[in-house]
């Protein structure tokens, strides 16, 4: 909404789609191969151990997700005090007993953090899977079935696009209960079309190819040639298109939180933003109150993004880091 | 050019639907507009039934009347151009008001995010071109957790330490309000004063998006055989770089770009929020919440037709720049 | 056209060796190669993918990318006015960024093997030539380059108004040609071609050849032409040399080469195609596919595929030496070595081995 446009920035699958068949990141793991054929947990647990160390990228990305993860998972096994509960310790900065200090109403930040965690992620990941899961669709269909269809849904993604998230969110705010299944589906309802666009570009350009043709020849049904066919050459798109939907609904649930359209009684990093805003923290120099939040924000994307580089990495070889052997007279990267 | 009409009459059917659908937006929501428009007049002073009769046919029809009715009335309306009346800023009309407060995020937003684009686009240049080293290694970190930063709270932080701590720039308000507004240097440099923090803000936070796809699209780019051959004629470096590979490199932004702003009249709520910067993002909040039909709606027309304008000017501009898409691609 | 230049040396390329990566996993693409190109002459590189050939083409023009370096070898150029003066000769691989800018195109330039690639697409094709003539001759006014734009795309037979055009819109041979206009813009000293014909079909690349030669003797150009269709070399250069594995295994003369092929790989490459005329034969071919460079076979890299390998073969390299103490055709072949071999083996013996090797190969 207010925040920065979707930048696509996982331009790679888009450009080298065009030319070659981007590496499908899901060809080890999904059915169709031979591979089908190795047994058990172990092989997969082998492949995806593969895949995650292939990349410092990804290496560092996903430790930095799951690292989140994990404390949202079980950090509020550890966390023993009610993080609502108002204590007479009012906007103490950091001491040991209160490890991130306290707010303006006594409530412990630290705790607030651990448990905000948890639902910060959950509905940030699940956001972006419906969204993911409608531009995908969407995408897919359009760009596959052509024609009147793909006017008709494109004309849909158009007006979707120019739809302004936050209008809607005081509409839908309004109209039904202040909740974060709203803030969601406001934020998932306007996030869908960029998605759309890249995958429809993507499905038109596959479309055209040999494989396709040959399906089509062979007599495959039309939902099945666009979901086994093509879309597994998609799935590493899919998935960097996920990741950056991810941040992007982060940003935006967090935002339009930060804006009190948010469940004010769920501790979340957007919430905890509002209550620090609404009580001046900075302006009373509480910023362990106010930074620690936005910073988690910002690590967890950057965590995310980390992942998305490290995925396009992998996708486009031309992206990889540059190994320079050590005689190299000339010295620029183009020689 | 028939694509290109083809594509004009898709937008201008798109424009209409999201009309449609602004339109009824605020309707949904729930409370009896008369109540709260009587409400508000009110406080102007008495109001006779033949100036609530008169009002209401102004800005947009009996409301009383079946929403059907209201809906085409307030077309027949736009079509003439006129916008109504708002109630939040009774009498002024809603041309008038956004014509006064959009300037501001006009100017603002624009020149920001252009800057944001200029400015990480060629830094994706170079950091390409340098690949690897130091310097490229270091702003690709930073890019990426800028990249997730939440723009309140950068903003916020900024406000805090830029402005209330070191006292560097000022962080409310478009402009010194002791000043009069009006075309004279006293007035300009105040608000150039006051439009330093939020501009910054606004470019710290966006610039990682287009340093990033900039970075990623030029180093594919710089493996293609055209920018091999551009090297071998003996080309200048910089020719290579901009001729050859930027200009190639950049098409990808372009849409982005154009669509960010077309978002700019939108106007950036939480930069109006935080720095209590004049523009039309709160008015329309307010109008919304305000029941205040006339003005959401003005407002709300204005960032369609701005947005879905851009993809339109983005369609054409990629046709100038890339000579491949001028081709019809038969899907 | 005889000037007092023809026939001089022009390039000579001694002992390059070229690698991808370093250390032990190094890949050797170009084996200490040393070849020699004069004025006026038309140098065929044939071979297999993965022989080297183009790499060593941008070696000698120092395109290579990493991971590509060069190890070994120097690449010296005798430029006239190098001569006049008396100054030494450069070596290409150790010019300065700055002389390399001046170096490229004016004196060598290069048309790459696909020219939809190689052409900027946004750029019109007069911008392209444009471009070069305003990087290199600065004295040249707007209207003299474009006057010069024309007159080479009419050089290579493609008509004025396309000076407008963008590469898109030009047909494939077309393109290729427009690739070899640009090549010409500065009237190199040395063109080189990466296998400008192969994504062309036969008419086109009949014409195409027509051109290079006519221009090859108008302007006394020396063309260094790459290709795996040995079958053009041999109507179309005046040496030919040949490559296996990134070693040089042959250099002749065409008409040597034609008469009497030395390397049994050479024989093997050109008794591949069969001929209009002359008495019918079996078409052999060549038994087994070119080594994977990471894994080259010890001492003569054809020696699982030749039909003559011997003991020597599998232990020491053979060097390139002449064929015969009256022949200046060279081959790096045991087969051609007095110490090993009393004498070669004829080209009867040799079509008769390579039948029986082929035959022998249908059995298993």
């Amino acid at each position: 909404m207010s925040q920065s446009p979707n930048v696509p920035v996982s331009t790679a699958h888009v450009e080298s789609g065009a030319s070659a068949p981007p590496a499908p990141l899901g060809g080890p793991l999904l059915g169709r191969s031979s591979q089908r054929e190795r047994r058990g947990v172990a092989a997969i647990a082998a492949g995806i151990w593969g895949l995650i160390t292939l990349n410092r990228k990804v290496m560092s990305g996903f430790a930095i997700v799951g690292f989140f993860t994990l404390v949202a998972l079980l950090g509020p096994l550890f966390i023993h005090q009610n993080p609502l509960k108002y204590t007479s310790t009012l906007l103490a900065p950091p001491s040991s007993a209160h490890w991130l200090g306290t707010n303006q109403g006594g409530q412990d930040v630290f705790a607030q953090l651990v448990i905000g965690t948890r639902s910060s992620l959950f509905w940030a990941m699940l956001t972006g899977l419906i969204v993911v899961g409608i531009s995908m669709t969407i995408g897919l269909v359009s760009g596959y079935v052509g024609g009147v269809v793909d006017d008709a849904l494109s004309l849909l993604t158009n007006v979707f696009l120019v739809i302004p998230a936050l209008p809607l969110a005081i509409v839908a705010v309004q109209l039904f209960a202040r909740t974060t299944l709203t803030i969601v589906l406001v934020v998932a309802l306007t996030n869908w079309p960029w998605g759309a666009r890249v995958l429809r570009a993507q499905t038109l350009s596959m479309r055209s190819r040999e494989f396709v043709t040959a399906a089509r020849a062979g007599g495959e049904r039309t939902v099945r040639v666009i979901f086994f066919e093509i879309f597994p050459n998609e799935v590493s798109i899919v998935a960097a298109s996920f990741i950056t939907t991810t941040i992007q609904v982060l940003l935006a649930v967090a935002g339009l939180e930060f804006l009190g359209f948010g469940d004010s009684k769920l501790v979340s990093w957007g919430n905890m933003l509002y209550g620090a805003y609404n009580g001046s923290a900075l302006f009373q120099g509480a910023w362990w109150w106010f930074a620690p939040p936005g910073i988690c924000i910002a690590l967890f994307g950057s965590g995310l993004a980390l992942l998305n580089f490290g995925i396009d990495e992998i996708a486009d070889p031309r992206l990889r880091p540059v190994r320079r052997p050590r005689r190299l007279p000339f010295k620029k990267a183009v020689a | 050019m028939r694509r290109l009409l083809r594509r004009l009459g898709l937008y201008l059917l798109a424009i209409w639907a999201a009309v449609t659908i602004n339109f009824f937006l605020p309707r949904l929501a729930p409370g009896n507009p008369a109540e709260a428009a009587l409400m508000r007049l009110e406080q102007h002073g008495t109001v006779t039934p033949a100036t609530l009769k008169a009002l209401e046919i102004e800005f947009g029809g009996d409301t009383s009347d079946p929403l059907l009715l209201q809906y085409l009335k307030y077309l027949n309306n736009l079509l003439h151009g006129n916008l109504g009346v708002s109630t939040t800023y009774f009498p002024s009309s809603v041309g008038d008001i956004i014509n006064q407060n959009i300037r501001w995020t006009l100017v603002l937003l624009s020149l920001s995010v252009l800057l944001s684009f200029v400015l990480g686009s060629l830094i994706g240049v170079f950091m390409a071109w340098r690949r690897g080293s130091a310097l490229d290694t270091i702003l690709s970190s930073l890019m990426t957790f800028l990249y997730s930063i939440l723009f309140p709270w950068l903003a916020l932080m900024a406000v805090y330490f830029l402005g209330f701590q070191l006292r560097w720039f000022p962080f409310a308000d478009g402009y010194d309000t002791t000043l009069t507004q009006g075309w004279n240097l006293d007035f300009i440099a105040s608000a150039a004063y006051h439009a330093v923090l939020p501009a910054l803000t606004i470019v710290v936070s966006t610039i990682a998006g287009w340093m990033l796809t900039m970075r990623n699209s030029m180093i594919t780019t710089l493996s293609e055989d055209y920018v091999l051959m551009a090297r071998a004629k003996g080309l200048t470096s910089r020719r290579v770089i901009f001729a050859y590979a930027a200009r190639n490199a950049i098409l990808p932004s372009v849409t982005g770009f154009a669509i960010a702003l077309g978002t700019v009249v939108g106007g950036q709520l939480l930069v109006e929020i935080v720095f209590n910067y004049p523009g039309i993002g709160f008015s329309l909040v307010q109008a919304i919440q305000g029941q205040d039909y006339a003005l959401a709606d003005g407002i709300l027309l204005l960032v369609i037709v701005a947005t879905v304008f851009m993809n339109f000017v983005v369609d054409l501009l990629y046709g100038v720049l890339d000579p491949r898409t001028r081709q019809e691609r038969s899907a | 056209m005889a000037t007092e230049w023809a026939g001089r040396l022009l390039l000579d390329i001694q002992h390059l060796s070229v690698d991808y990566g370093v250390g032990m996993d190094a890949v050797h693409a170009v084996d200490d190669v040393s070849l020699s190109l004069r004025r006026g002459e038309v140098l065929g590189l044939a071979g297999e993918s993965g022989s080297g050939k183009s790499t060593l083409a941008y070696a000698v023009s120092r395109l290579l990318r990493p991971p590509a370096t060069v190890t070994g070898g120097r690449v010296l150029y005798h430029s006239r006015a190098n001569e006049r003066a008396g100054g030494e000769n450069v070596d290409i691989l150790g010019l300065s960024e700055g002389e390399l800018r001046l170096f490229r195109w004016d004196q060598l330039a290069i048309v790459f093997q696909s020219a939809m690639n190689s052409l900027n697409p946004v750029l019109t094709i007069g911008a392209q030539i444009d471009d070069v003539l305003r990087a290199h001759r600065s004295e040249m006014t707007a209207a003299e380059r474009k006057l010069r734009a024309v007159e080479l795309l009419r050089l290579v037979g493609i008509s004025a108004d396309r000076v407008h055009s963008f590469p898109l819109e030009l047909s494939g041979g077309m393109r290729q040609r427009a690739g070899i206009a640009i090549a010409m813009a500065l009237s190199p000293d040395i063109i080189i071609m990466d296998e400008p014909t192969t994504a062309l079909d036969v008419v086109v690349q009949r014409e195409i050849l027509i051109e290079l030669l006519r221009l090859r003797h108008d302007l006394e150009l020396s063309v260094i032409f790459i290709t795996h269709d040995l079958s053009l070399l041999l109507e179309l250069a005046d040496t030919i040399a040949i490559m296996y594995a990134g070693r040089l295994v042959e250099l002749a003369t065409r008409r040597e080469l034609y008469r009497q092929p030395r390397h049994p790989y050479s024989y093997g490459l050109i008794n591949s195609f069969p001929s209009l005329r002359g008495p019918r034969r079996k078409v052999t071919g060549i038994p087994g596919s070119p080594p994977d460079l990471r894994q080259v076979p010890s001492g003569c890299a054809f020696h699982p595929r030749c039909p003559f390998a011997f003991d020597v073969c599998e232990r020491v390299v053979p060097t390139l030496m002449p064929a015969a103490s009256d022949q200046p055709q060279q081959v790096a072949c045991h087969l051609y070595d007095p110490a090993h071999m009393p004498a070669p083996p004829t080209l009867a013996e040799m079509a008769a081995r390579f039948e029986a090797a082929s035959a022998g190969k249908a059995v298993s």
